[in-house]
């Protein structure tokens, strides 16, 4: 029995429900809607409603033939998707759910419904099409930008699809011109014939195009008659155009131009439109950059090899660690090796060696540590040569390494030319000082330039008595004469004349002076070469010789003699001079000669070391592994004498691979340069640990290390080889019977830090401690160690290598302690 | 069955090589050229090496440096330039651990560089290696 409230009740309900409700007959009557369907569906009242025809409501009949199909098939419809007219002639799509009542026997009556409005639902999905399909341009020209295609096609590319993507009227390129004053239209779609490629833009507010250049974002402009940030140009006039937008391509700071798009008609650009631009954009950027490095590339290429391989100079790059990364044909025939033999060297190996040991990275060091940009040293010739070298350095960064490009000149001629003329400056010198007479020179001015003599080098005169000044200034009124004479040589002509001079002590000195004019290379005169004598003896024994005419020849003979053996000496004296220098230069020749014989042997003997050892591996191995292979599968057919022997034979093997390879880690340590890094002693004990693995787990050795460890700056390899053999050692020569314990300290003083291993081990008496570090000094016979004898010298090797010091405390049975000082810093050269 | 080419002109090394692929890579089919003019003919099938049936290409080659004649350097610059030769690993079997031939090596395109050991259950070690990673775990083309 129907209840009239409940009925009610439902009817309020069935109206006033927020979602659209309808029955319908299969017919396609409505029967009844709520007001949510008269608002969907855009009609004014529920007669007008209830009026219509539901068929005419679909905007595709199929749908709802559909929808009858699915309510005949299953009894209800879940979620079709349909389209409607709305009364406005407006297209809204609807999700309808819809069940068919049916009467007691089985005929149906109404179609009972509810629909939903997912307009703005179906719409993003379209736009999220329309997203999908902007991406996949995108895409698709990414990779475009990506072939080998040129810019000009590159950028005609990019405006047509552009255009067509985003249904533009039309599309720019602006290049930004290489003063930064203009933009030019080199790109485009939709323009006048004859303005791509010709069109100007100005740059500033005086445009959109250029007021993009200013802002950061891409400018988007819906109506150009309300744009207030900048003014339309005339070009867009021109072409009707009402919307638009543009963004930047490139950096902000270094862009290349402005990509942008117009329409004749309004339009709002969206942001999924716009982010497109921007990442065509982008992608056109990155287009024109790769092409402009390639071109450079090419460019700097050509300038390059034409530079290197032209040069005057012998050049080469090498890496910050010293190795040469390219040379030219001049650094070849300076040093005597190839071009490939060149590129497998570091610098260090051009060095001499007393060079080689001392420095680290020689180029990058004296760069960026000393600040050197021009300095000299020596390098090293195949041959063995030693050519006085001048390195010109400047680094060059690329790809984030920084490189260094040397500049090597020979400046043998130099150092020759230099050494000589100071020689024989001194010679000059040694000479003209030990003479009696006073030397000088004048220049036009009358003035002193030069002054030698005896009286100068002991110091009777002063040389800044003379220096600078005139005669006169010097001598007072008898400096007139000397300015005739000085005259008169200026002519060419060469004076000698007589003067006196009275002493302090009031008594009267006589000279001689001659002056010669002296001339330049071109035969100019360009000042005077004066001697000055004393002639005060002479002229007294002329004196004498008036006054005491009956005296004459015994005055005469007297004086004479005098004169000649004052004269005799002084040749004596010059003669004895320059013999002295002679054998002076001599000797110094006879030394540098012996230093470098000494350098060279030294230089044989390790590479005699080094290539006897490794020659020696080769029929060692052989021996090795038939011995091993006796020993191990034919061993049956030995007698136990035999077997015993070949173990031996095995053993001594084993021994002498382990001394070849200890001779050959000494002689090829110091043959690499020593590079300077910061230590990581934690990670480089670390490592020992893992070599002597078995022997520590053999003898149950303990190991204490520090917590921390000195800031050390050295070689990692030349470190490792010191800890390793200390730590080899103590672990060898172990008291039987008790593990080997073994501790690692350190002290830093101000220059140097001092780092001990000491041990529970046998211990060294005082009388071997000088010793120990001797080349094949062993202590212990074969029978209870096994050691090469090396191990030690290597250790003082590597520490002198970085001018450290390593040495022993020790006393036998009370263990040993071994200890290495290394400098702080980098010792200065 | 993998086939490795080894160059080398020493006779014993010859032998001890044999002797290690015998015990640790029985399965693998050791060739041996003694220089690197008759390894160059067997690789490029010149001569009697013609029929490539009878004379497959190796699927390495192990290459010793210091040879009389053409050197390992020669033949890896030859193999390694060869369109139809490069992709073969070229395995550097030598006794120099010098650094100026471990570069020069690589630097001609070596795929690996090894120092013959001097105690031979190292070479034997190393014998197994190179069956493991370069006949078994490495990827071949």
């Amino acid at each position: 029995m129907p209840n009239p409230k409940i009925d009610r009740d439902y009817k309020d309900l069935f109206l006033n429900i927020p979602i659209a409700l309808y029955r319908t007959t299969p017919q396609g009557e409505l029967i009844d809607a709520n007001l949510a369907m008269l608002s969907l569906v855009g009609h004014e009242s529920m007669d007008e409603l209830l009026a219509i025809d539901v068929d005419a409501l679909y905007v595709n009949l199929d749908d709802r033939r559909f929808f009858r199909k699915k309510l005949l098939e299953n009894g209800f419809l879940s979620q079709g998707e349909f389209r409607l007219f709305r009364k406005n002639g407006e297209i809204i799509w609807v999700q309808d759910s819809a069940y068919q009542i049916v009467d007691e026997a089985g005929k149906v009556i109404y179609y009972e419904g509810s629909l939903i409005d997912i307009t703005s639902r179906i719409e993003a999905t379209d736009d999220l099409r329309d997203y999908g399909r902007l991406q996949e341009i995108l895409a698709r020209f990414g990779q475009f930008a990506l072939t080998d295609v040129s810019l000009p096609d590159l950028l005609d590319e990019a405006v047509h699809i552009v255009s067509r993507a985003l249904s533009v009227d039309y599309c720019k390129y602006l290049q930004l011109s290489r003063g930064r004053d203009h933009l030019l239209l080199i790109a485009g779609v939709g323009w006048q014939d004859g303005m791509v490629g010709h069109a100007r833009v100005n740059i500033g507010d005086d445009s959109q195009a250029g007021y993009t250049l200013l802002t950061d974002q891409p400018v988007v402009v819906d109506d150009f008659s309300l744009e207030d940030r900048f003014t339309e140009p005339s070009i867009l006039k021109e072409h009707h155009v009402v919307s638009g937008m543009s963004v930047i391509v490139g950096e902000k700071k270094s862009p290349y131009g402005v990509f942008g798009v117009h329409t004749k008609t309004m339009r709002r650009f969206d942001d999924y439109e716009v982010n497109f631009l921007q990442s065509i954009a982008n992608t056109l950027a990155e287009g024109i950059k790769q092409r402009h490095v390639r071109i450079d590339l090419i460019d700097n290429q050509a300038r390059y090899q034409a530079l290197f391989e032209n040069a005057a100079d012998a050049i080469e790059i090498v890496d910050e660690n010293d190795n040469l990364l390219d040379v030219n044909a001049h650094l070849c025939g300076l040093l005597g090796y190839t071009r490939e033999e060149l590129l497998q060297m570091n610098i260090a190996d051009l060095h001499v060696p007393e060079l080689r040991l001392q420095r680290g990275s020689i180029v990058c060091n004296q760069f960026v540590r000393y600040g050197n940009t021009v300095f000299e040293t020596l390098h090293i010739h195949r041959d063995g040569r030693r050519i006085p070298v001048e390195l010109s350095i400047s680094q060059i960064h690329s790809k984030g390494e920084r490189f260094f490009f040397v500049i090597v000149r020979d400046i043998t001629l130099r150092r020759n030319i230099e050494q000589q003329r100071r020689e024989s400056e001194a010679k000059f010198r040694t000479l003209l000082n030990s003479i009696d007479d006073i030397i000088f020179t004048l220049d036009c001015d009358g003035r002193h330039v030069n002054v030698f003599g005896k009286l100068i080098e002991n110091g009777s005169i002063s040389e800044d008595h003379y220096l600078g000044k005139t005669p006169r200034e010097i001598l007072g009124e008898q400096g007139a004469i000397h300015e005739i004479a000085h005259s008169k040589a200026l002519t060419g002509h060469p004076v000698i004349f007589e003067w006196s001079l009275s002493t302090t002590k009031g008594e009267i000195e006589y000279y001689q002076t001659s002056l010669s004019p002296m001339r330049d290379s071109d035969d100019h005169v360009i000042g005077a070469v004066g001697i000055r004598r004393n002639i005060t003896d002479l002229k007294e024994a002329q004196n004498e010789l008036l006054r005491y005419q009956d005296h004459l020849e015994e005055l005469i003979e007297q004086r004479t003699s005098e004169l000649q053996e004052r004269i005799e000496t002084s040749d004596q004296l010059n003669r004895g001079m320059i013999n002295l220098m002679g054998d002076f230069q001599r000797a110094s020749r006879r030394a540098s000669e012996a230093a470098n014989q000494l350098s060279i042997a030294n230089r044989e003997l390790e590479s005699f070391a080094y290539s006897v050892s490794h020659d020696l591996r080769a029929p060692l191995r052989s021996i090795n592994g038939f011995a091993q292979i006796l020993a191990s599968r034919h061993r049956e057919n030995l007698n136990p004498e035999g077997q015993k022997y070949i173990d031996y034979v095995v053993q001594s093997g084993e021994q002498m691979a382990k001394l070849i390879e200890d001779l050959l880690t000494y002689s090829r340590m110091g043959r690499k340069a020593v590079r300077r890094a910061p230590l990581n002693f934690a990670d480089i004990l670390g490592d020992i640990q893992t070599n002597l693995h078995s022997s520590i787990h053999a003898t149950k050795a303990i190991i204490h290390l520090p917590v921390a460890w000195p800031p050390i700056y050295g070689d990692r390899t030349l470190i490792h080889q010191i800890f390793l053999n200390l730590i080899d050692n103590a672990i060898k020569y172990h008291k039987p019977g008790l593990p080997p314990e073994i501790w690692l300290d350190y002290r830093i003083e101000t220059e140097y830090a001092m780092i001990w291993v000491r041990d529970n081990g046998v211990g060294i008496s005082p009388e071997y401690q000088e010793k120990v570090f001797d080349m094949f000094q062993r202590l212990h016979s074969d029978d209870e160690v096994r050691g090469t004898g090396i191990g030690l010298a290597l250790v003082r090797k590597a520490a002198v290598l970085m001018n450290g010091e390593v040495g022993i405390d020790s006393s036998e049975n009370e263990g040993s302690t071994f200890w290495i000082k290394l400098p702080l810093e980098i010792q200065e050269e | 069955m993998s086939i490795v080419l080894l160059v080398e002109d020493n006779p014993m090394d010859v032998a001890l090589t044999q002797d290690a692929f015998h015990l640790k890579l029985p399965e693998v089919e050791l060739r041996v050229a003694r220089n690197g003019r008759s390894a160059l003919d067997y690789l490029l099938g010149n001569d009697q090496y013609t029929d490539r049936e009878l004379h497959p290409l190796p699927d390495l080659v192990l290459l010793d440096l210091k040879m009389p004649g053409i050197s390992g350097h020669d033949v890896l610059r030859e193999v390694k330039s060869n369109a139809a030769l490069k992709l073969i690993p070229m395995i550097v079997l030598s006794s120099s651990n010098v650094e100026k031939d471990i570069r020069q090596s690589y630097a001609l395109g070596a795929n690996s560089y090894l120092v013959k050991p001097i105690v031979f259950d190292e070479f034997l070690d190393v014998v197994r290696k190179i069956g493991e990673y370069w006949l078994t775990i490495n990827c071949r083309p």
